[in-house]
């Protein structure tokens, strides 16, 4: 019969038997984490892909664009340049703050922290540079079904959620899970 | 008789006198007039510029909302959030929002008396711009707190939440483009006036290019 460890050493006080108890406890921790490592190594090369963080920028599947220099990305996430080469306009999806692509995109491309990035917009609105700030979304399911009704739209979410409606553009000739992509 | 010489000086004088005076009335009127002219011009300039930049700011967030409210009648239909936290993680309150449109061009007119200089077919059409985009406003004020009330976010019934969210989307996606409209008319009305007042200032055109209009054709990226 299986007893609770707690509810024995408030019957029984017994030193010895915790003690029992945590080399047990680290012992199924140490097989756990075997079986873990065992596991990831299993893992075929795309899934492997998938979790290492990288951050893919999609586009409307009907934007004529499929390779963007770095600086052309920051130009377009700068609000510097606001409309594609076939004269459409540029909508600028941008993830909620506290999700990590969002922090990642600030870090790599913007260069700036959540309170500079605030004050970067409202200056440029203030300027009458751009008309407004960039569209917030709040999950990537929102920034995908955005994506692939607004024309001219472009954000970044994680490669995992990435889905075949939306096309993902090369940076610097790079597709995510390459060597050499900006975003990972 | 001969008049004396004093009264002929004395009529000349007088004569130069109420010239010089009516001179100096008329000068004082020109620049007068001038002044009331150039704030007018000001003004419509100023409102040119505005309502640009809110038409602006319409065209950027029309295709989002469309955008939203598509996707709320898709996660409606396929009872996609069923929480108040569900739908505050898929939807937000952002997407909800109306497009944020100035009017300190009309405040200012208002306030330095531009518009009594203004001929009344503009100031009506100016009055009735502002006063749409001022429902426009207040509608939006109160459809989202519609949406926000309480009822709408029982456990259970997150669904309510999300029709009364579609349901404004759809009256604001109406509204944004009725005064959109306005706003295409108010401006061609204004460019028509300015161009009358200066006709080679260009002062529309260079803001509608700034703001709203894509630039040249370049080469791809």
């Amino acid at each position: 019969m299986h007893t609770h460890p707690t509810l024995i050493r408030a019957a029984l006080g017994a030193r010895t038997l915790t003690l029992n108890a945590s080399r047990r406890a680290g012992r199924v921790l140490a097989g756990m984490l075997l079986a873990l490592a065992t596991l990831t190594a299993a893992r075929p090369a795309g899934a492997q892909a998938k979790n290492t963080g990288a951050i893919a920028i999609v586009v409307h599947p009907e934007v004529q664009v499929s390779n963007l220099s770095f600086a052309e990305l920051r130009r377009i996430f700068l609000g510097e340049q606001q409309y594609w080469s076939d004269r459409s306009k540029v909508t600028l999806l941008v993830r909620a703050p506290t999700a990590y692509e969002r922090s990642m995109v600030l870090d790599r491309i913007y260069k700036m922290d959540e309170d500079r990035f605030r004050q970067y917009w409202i200056g440029k609105m203030f300027r009458a540079e751009v008309a407004a700030g960039p569209k917030i979304v709040y999950s990537s399911d929102m920034a995908l079904n955005l994506i692939s009704s607004i024309r001219g739209s472009i954000t970044f979410v994680p490669v995992s959620a990435v889905t075949p409606d939306v096309k993902v553009l090369r940076i610097d000739g790079k597709l995510p899970g390459e060597a050499g992509y900006p975003l990972q | 008789m001969r008049k004396p010489a004093w009264l002929a000086e004395v009529t000349v004088q007088s004569v130069m006198i109420v010239l010089s005076i009516l001179l100096a009335l008329w000068v004082d009127q020109y620049k007068q007039r001038r002044a009331e002219q150039e704030l007018a011009a000001a003004s419509l300039s100023n409102f040119a510029k505005e309502i640009q930049q809110n038409e602006a700011r319409l065209d950027d967030i029309l295709p989002y909302h469309k955008g939203v409210r598509k996707m709320l009648t898709g996660l409606e239909a396929s009872r996609g959030i069923n929480t108040p936290l569900e739908f505050e993680n898929t939807v937000g309150l952002e997407g909800l929002r109306p497009p944020f449109l100035l009017a300190t061009a009309w405040q200012t007119a208002v306030a330095t008396g531009a518009l009594t200089h203004i001929d009344y077919e503009t100031v009506s059409a100016l009055s009735l711009t502002y006063t749409l985009q001022d429902r426009f406003r207040e509608e939006s004020r109160s459809g989202i707190q519609s949406v926000l009330q309480a009822s709408n976010f029982q456990p259970g019934h997150a669904d309510a939440a999300l029709r009364s969210a579609g349901i404004y989307l759809n009256d604001v996606v109406t509204s944004e483009e009725e005064l959109r409209a306005t706003y295409a008319q108010a401006v061609a009305l204004l460019r028509k006036k300015l161009d009358t007042m200066h006709p080679t200032s260009g002062a529309v055109d260079s803001a509608q290019r700034r703001d709203s209009t894509p630039p040249p054709q370049r080469p791809s990226p």
